[in-house]
């Protein structure tokens, strides 16, 4: 049954070790869905956030895993409208991520509100000028778009296509792919874009509020640039972590290389943006608002380093590491690049969702620290044990990797 | 609204009213002043002034009730923050709610609540719930409305006698509970209403006046130093602070 | 026609249905219903709707007599609120009144008869045992000391005079008090004058400048009017001034126009240096001279006293002292008050400047009080520290109304070794460090009629009556009815004792009434007899009486026998004490008066609000934290005299540098007084009261 269901011409491990590989996730998974359960059933008493820290370690999660996944949308983007013919090689491996990564964003979310069955409320009370509401729409409507994008490459499994009809399915689905990557493209461009004006809209944070170009804030459009560019960074990491772990190359080196440029071609863009956006916010935004920026690095171990890490040391030097051609020769050091890169990122969001609440803003405030509990560390967790193993099935049993054949046979 | 600083105490009678008339539960346990449920609060504040010359000044804090640049009313996904155009009063919807908690943090004041437990009584103390308030339920959040409830008896009274409603009809808990009168409520743009007189005088001021969301409460106090140390931004915390 | 099935029939027909459905409505209404059940849990209480009545009553939860306005729906208290224009209150109710109507339904309530055991125990008991242990020890007795005490919290209500029958009636019972705050001074007082004088009230109401040794005037100091009286402004009523001499930012200090703080344990010697100063700029009024036998004698002693090296020790400027003096004789509208938990040298020696300044018999001052007709005189009786030690087999504890506390080591001390018992009329049992066996259920405020005498800021008395607003529980009791289980015997009800009070108003034909319904004040004789004035008191009204007419200053005497010898032992005693590393100062929390019961709602502003420090928490300035290598939230125990307490550790930049402040209540900070009270520990314990003032080490855990 196990062989029967692995595409041909391509080499899996034993069933075996795949199990051992594939149980402690489960484990991992189990827990996870527990202390979700915990949650559902008691309230969100279960955690350690509070009525300062309202936002806590979930939402971190879930602006960093879209962030993430954002691979699949622009490498999307950059094969059916840009027509970059070479990001084919991963284009399946983004679509699994981008999958896996806003499913389980979504899925968190569910437990995050204190009403999940209202979820729906939002479709049918919807406040139009609220950042959240154009998030969840955006985001219920790319997953579906994912979904979709995701069935041809399970029905392409050998067992499946067996049946006739499947592929003609397969077939149609295919042809319209360009549609849902235009589709998916336009959606992402918004959500990513609404996760920063999430923060960015925020008047009564100053350290988060942004000056707003039309309706929507600054860190709205560098959302948006920064998610295009951790995204080809995420698929190079994670395509060679998979190659690593599967101890076989999937990708052939001019592949690395291409998701290299791209990422550091829009990192270095996002960067001097954002270097510019901090300026102004230093300059203007801030003493506009009566607070001073200097004022926000004062507390706990949020220094102005924070600053520094997120615009030179985890994004001005990556960009310049990706684009140089002497470290695209080495596929160690254009890894290194994406997940500094990628680093860059995750503390962007996490300065965003955290440090802005953990600020005081009233002037008898207190700066609040916060650690999640076991719950939420576990919840945590548990998506990417979800992560894990959605990943290790479909890499299993789907070709995710056009040119594993060829690399192989060469 | 407006709350004399100088006649504050901080007994908390304001604070017991409050959650007896709006029917907030009692603390679950485990519940720290971080996870606790009240829409009114009384903070303590130290005036900066090393001792023995420091003194405090309580704070009476609740829902500040923004004007046009309402921060909560405009994030909630689902409308379930209303702004009423004709009091200015800015209200919760908890049934509408989904708890997203996105409103508590856009609100600079943090005069917004999450119900983290289901509600609990002692046995037999339901009875003793206001009729005219609802009770919420666990994953919602919830505050100030400058107490609904009376506003509607209030409403419903004027409709029943057929005149409209006057500004001086109702007032909330916390006013009427107050023992030294700091708290005065009413019409703020009816320029001869006592809240407007108190409203003008100098040495009335507003939390975080700067971030422009124009809140309908304000403070006073005859003494600068309070003044200073609640309208202080940290531009100035910031000088404080180098000269230790 | 082939009619087989095949099963790709089937999975067809299934995954059509499964499509159909999902075209159908139905999951629009799992949706739509789902949402509607998360709004409507059937586990949340709603509260009922039915008619609003609106009722006025007096809250009996202390002695301060405020006027309630009661607002029921389906005839349950839903919410108080105070009765504007009450002439106790004037409308104000603290944050413990607020709460009365939840006592009813409190977790810690007893609704039957329990038996406690090995301190938390509890079990259900029957009211006859109770009874028959009472008996026994009272039939058992035969030597001529009383084998059972019974003990009023609070003195001076109607149903106290059936407690005092009771002792009366049985030989082997004597009645007793719980420790009154007022008593002491009044005894102090007594000694100053050879002729005897009622008791004494501070006229805060009129008083133009207040001198306070750290008395709580705006935290439970009578009614919460006082506050209103200190801090509200109009033109025809200035803020008086007030002059906060105190270790720690009280929140009175806090509001006062200065705040002077004081060395802890020196009060005294700051209110006899503020009096020496008075004498020694010749500003002592010549009515007081003339009416002191001993004024010569005075300065003679306070100059033999030799102050200025005490003075020192205050941390008080003498250009501070010499100014509070001066205003002192200038203002003639001003009063010396001391807070009731401080210790005797403190109360003399404020007495002894209240004398000097000349504020006794004055408006504004300390105003004579009149007596309540009929109400029989407690301040004469013996507190349970009076009885003889070991000679007790039963305590009873009327505690029905919440009066002060008596230290917990009092009870072993008297009780006979091996058999005593403690049996307590209390409506609640939470654990406490008082050893009770038995706990009979009493109704709470609200159930059944009662009655308060309160004193106003004006220093007037009044008296109200709490009504019943709601059903009373089954098998609860009001002193009447427990002393009626206890004899066997009818007594009077509670109606009827109090009836008997208001006839005894009546024929006395003194004071006004206040009718809550005009709402106005009328003078006693105005109304048509005991029927009248009952009716109006049903309806939420008061009796009030205002101080006794001033008078004529009697002969006194500055230095009564005893006092030069105690103040010369104190002061000397101020001088030799080495400063410890950390005094420890208790301040009694102002929600609990006269150990009111917390209701659960009073979480707000304790555990959910943090505006009142927590018991078993102390308090102390960060650099005292950082000195002594403790931080915020730690853990940490305190050692008084040998004992051990854990304790949480709270930083306050409002503490004093060197001063640990601690909230007396519940828990471990009231077993360390109650220990720090046991004569027989300790030598730092004062002999004649408990200390406010320790010194501590503070250990981090």
């Amino acid at each position: 049954m196990d062989s029967s269901l692995i595409p041909r011409g391509l080499q899996r491990t034993s069933f075996p070790r795949f199990l051992a590989w594939v149980l402690p996730w489960v484990a991992l998974l189990g827990v996870g869905l527990f202390a979700v359960y915990l949650c559902l059933a008691y309230g969100l008493n279960q955690t350690n956030m509070d009525n300062r820290f309202a936002f806590g370690a979930w939402i971190y999660l879930d602006l960093t895993v879209i962030a993430l996944g954002a691979g699949a949308f622009f490498t999307g983007f950059l094969l059916y409208i840009l027509r970059r013919k070479e990001l084919a090689a991963v284009i399946n491996s983004a679509v699994v991520i981008g999958f896996i990564c806003y499913s389980g964003a979504v899925a968190v979310l569910m437990v995050d509100v204190g009403q999940p069955l209202r979820a729906w409320f939002t479709f049918w009370h919807p406040n139009v000028h609220s950042m959240l509401t154009e998030v969840t729409f955006c985001i219920t409507c790319y997953l579906t778009v994912l979904a979709i994008e995701y069935v041809p490459l399970i029905l392409k499994n050998r067992k499946l296509r067996k049946n006739a009809s499947m592929l003609l399915f397969e077939f149609q689905l295919h042809k319209l792919m360009v549609v849902f990557a235009g589709i998916g493209t336009f959606l992402s461009f918004f959500h990513q874009g609404s996760l920063g004006g999430l923060y960015g809209v925020l008047v009564g944070r100053p350290f988060a509020f942004r000056p707003a170009f039309g309706i929507w804030p600054s860190t709205f459009f560098l959302f948006i640039l920064s998610a295009a560019a951790a995204g080809p960074s995420f698929i190079l990491l994670t395509s060679w972590l998979v190659s690593k772990i599967a101890r076989k190359p999937l990708v052939a080196p001019d592949v690395y290389r291409t998701l290299g440029r791209i990422s550091g071609s829009i990192l270095l863009v996002y960067v001097l943006l954002k270097a510019v956006d901090t300026l102004v916010w230093i300059n203007r935004t801030a003493p506009g608002l009566g607070f001073q920026a200097s004022s926000f690095y004062r507390y706990g171990d949020f220094g102005s380093w924070i600053l520094f890490a997120e615009i030179v040391l985890l994004g001005l030097l990556p960009a310049l590491m990706l684009l140089s051609s002497r470290v695209a020769q080495h596929t160690g050091w254009l890894v290194t690049a994406a997940a500094m890169a990628c680093s860059g990122i995750v503390l962007n969001r996490f300065v965003m969702t955290i440090q802005t609440l953990a600020l005081p803003t009233l002037p008898f405030d207190a700066f609040l620290s916060y650690v999640p509990s076991w719950q939420e560390v576990a919840t945590f967790l548990a998506v990417i044990a979800y992560g894990v193993l959605v990943y290790s099935f479909s890499f299993r049993y789907l070709n995710l990797f056009p040119q594993e054949r060829e690399l192989r046979s060469a | 609204m407006v709350i004399d600083l100088d006649r504050c105490t901080g007994c908390g009678a304001c604070v017991i009213a409050c959650a007896v008339e709006n029917n907030v539960p009692p603390a679950h346990e485990g519940t720290t002043p971080r996870t606790g449920l009240t829409w009114m609060r009384v903070v303590r504040v130290d005036d900066g002034r090393s001792f023995p010359d420091t003194r405090s000044v309580f704070v009476p804090l609740m829902c500040q009730q923004c004007d046009h640049h309402t921060p909560c009313v405009s994030v909630c996904p689902q409308n379930a923050v209303e702004y009423d155009e004709e009091t200015g009063i800015v209200t919760q919807v908890p049934v509408r709610c989904l708890g997203c908690r996105y409103c508590m943090t856009a609100c600079p004041y943090h005069a917004r609540y999450f119900n983290w437990w289901d509600p609990e009584w002692p046995a037999g103390m339901e009875q003793t719930l206001n009729p005219d308030v609802s009770t919420r339920m666990r994953g919602v959040a919830e505050k100030c409305n400058f107490c609904h409830g009376r506003l509607q008896a209030a409403r419903a009274k004027a409709a029943a006698g057929s005149r409209p409603l006057a500004p001086d009809d109702y007032q909330p808990a916390c006013v009427e509970a107050c023992p030294t009168e700091a708290i005065v409520f009413g019409d703020l743009n009816d320029p001869r209403s006592t809240v407007s007189a108190a409203a003008s005088s100098p040495d009335t001021f507003r939390l975080l006046e700067h971030l422009g969301t124009g809140p309908k409460v304000r403070y006073r106090s005859r003494s600068a130093a309070v003044r200073e140390s609640l309208t202080r931004n940290s531009v100035s915390s910031e000088k404080e602070q180098v000269h230790g | 026609m082939n009619s087989s099935i095949s099963r790709r029939d089937l999975l067809r027909f299934a995954g059509g249905g499964v499509l159909g459905l999902l075209l159908s409505p139905l999951p629009w209404k799992v949706l739509d219903d789902s949402a509607i059940w998360t709004q409507n849990w059937p586990w949340i209480p709603e509260p009922s709707r039915g008619p609003i009545t609106w009722s006025a009553s007096t809250c009996s939860l202390c002695g301060a007599g405020c006027g309630v306005r009661v607002r029921s729906s389906n005839g349950h208290p839903v919410s108080l609120a105070g009765q504007a224009g009450h002439p106790m209150s004037a409308g104000t109710l603290c944050a413990t009144g607020l709460l009365a109507h939840h006592l009813a339904c409190h977790p810690s309530r007893v609704l039957q008869p329990i038996r406690i055991t090995n301190g938390t125990e509890r079990t259900a008991a029957d009211m006859a045992t109770i009874v028959a242990a009472i008996h026994a020890a009272h039939s058992a007795s035969t030597s001529a000391s009383p084998a059972i005490a019974v003990i009023d919290s609070r003195p001076g209500r109607a149903a106290s005079r059936l407690l005092m029958e009771l002792a009366h009636q049985w030989p082997s019972a004597a009645y007793g008090v719980a420790p009154q705050a007022g008593r002491a001074r009044t005894d102090l007082i007594r000694k100053h004058f050879r002729t005897a004088v009622p008791e004494f009230a501070a006229d805060i109401q009129h008083a133009r400048l207040i001198v306070s040794f750290g008395a709580p005037l705006v935290d439970g100091w009578g009614t919460a009017a006082t506050a209103r009286t200190l801090l509200a402004e109009t033109s025809a009523h200035p803020r008086p001034r007030l002059i906060q001499i105190e270790p720690v930012r009280s929140r009175t200090a806090n509001v006062a126009e200065t705040w002077i703080p004081v060395t802890p344990g020196t009060e005294h010697v700051c209110a006899l240096a503020i009096a020496q100063a008075i004498i020694e700029g010749r500003r002592m009024k010549s009515a007081v001279r003339a009416r002191a036998e001993d004024a010569a004698a005075l300065a003679a002693f306070l100059h033999d006293l030799d102050l200025p090296p005490a003075v020192r020790r205050c941390g008080i400027s003498d250009a501070r002292i010499l100014e509070i003096a001066r205003s002192l004789s200038d203002e003639p509208a001003s009063v010396v008050v001391a807070s009731p938990a401080a210790p005797e040298e403190v109360q003399s020696a404020v007495l002894l400047l209240n004398l000097v300044a000349g504020t006794f018999f004055r408006e504004g001052g300390l105003r004579p009080l009149p007596e309540i007709p009929g109400a029989a005189r407690t301040t004469d009786a013996r507190t349970l520290e009076d009885f003889d030690d070991h000679s007790l087999s039963v305590i009873i504890l009327d505690e029905s109304a919440a009066g002060a506390d008596i230290p917990a080591a009092v009870f072993g001390q008297k009780l006979k070794p091996g058999s005593g018992i403690v049996v307590s009329l209390s409506p609640f049992a939470a654990p406490r460090p008082v050893p009770i066996q038995y706990v009979i259920p009493a109704a709470v405020w609200g159930e059944r009629l009662t009655d308060v005498a309160g004193t106003s800021p004006a220093g007037e008395i009044s008296v109200g009556l709490a009504m019943p607003v709601m059903p009373a529980r089954p098998d609860t009791f009001d002193t009447a009815a427990f002393l009626g289980a206890v004899t066997g015997t009818s007594q009077p009800s509670t109606e009827e004792i109090l009836r008997q009070r208001i006839a005894a108003i009546w024929s006395g034909r003194r004071g006004m009434v206040y009718d809550p319904s005009s709402p106005t004040l009328r003078p006693v004789h105005a109304f048509g007899g005991t029927d009248a004035l009952w009716s109006v008191l049903q309806s939420g009204g008061c009796w009030i009486d205002g101080p006794r007419p001033a008078g004529s200053m009697p002969a006194f005497r500055f230095l009564p026998a005893g006092l030069a010898e105690h103040l010369t032992k104190r002061v000397a005693a101020t001088k030799a004490a080495t400063a410890p590393a950390l005094a420890l100062v208790i301040t009694s929390d102002p929600l609990r008066r006269d150990q009111a019961f917390d209701a659960t709602l009073m979480s707000k502003v304790r555990d959910e609000s943090g505006l009142y420090l927590p018991c078993g928490s102390v308090a102390i300035h960060p650099t005292t934290a950082e000195a002594h290598n403790v931080g915020v939230g730690d853990d940490a125990t305190l050692s008084i005299n040998g004992t051990t307490l854990p304790v949480h550790i709270a930083c306050d930049s409002s503490v004093p540098p060197g001063l640990v402040s601690a909230m007396d209540g519940d828990g471990p900070v009231a077993l360390a007084q109650s220990k720090i009270s046991d004569r027989s520990v300790g030598s730092v314990a004062s002999a004649t009261s408990a200390p406010s003032v320790i010194p501590v080490t503070l250990w981090k855990a």
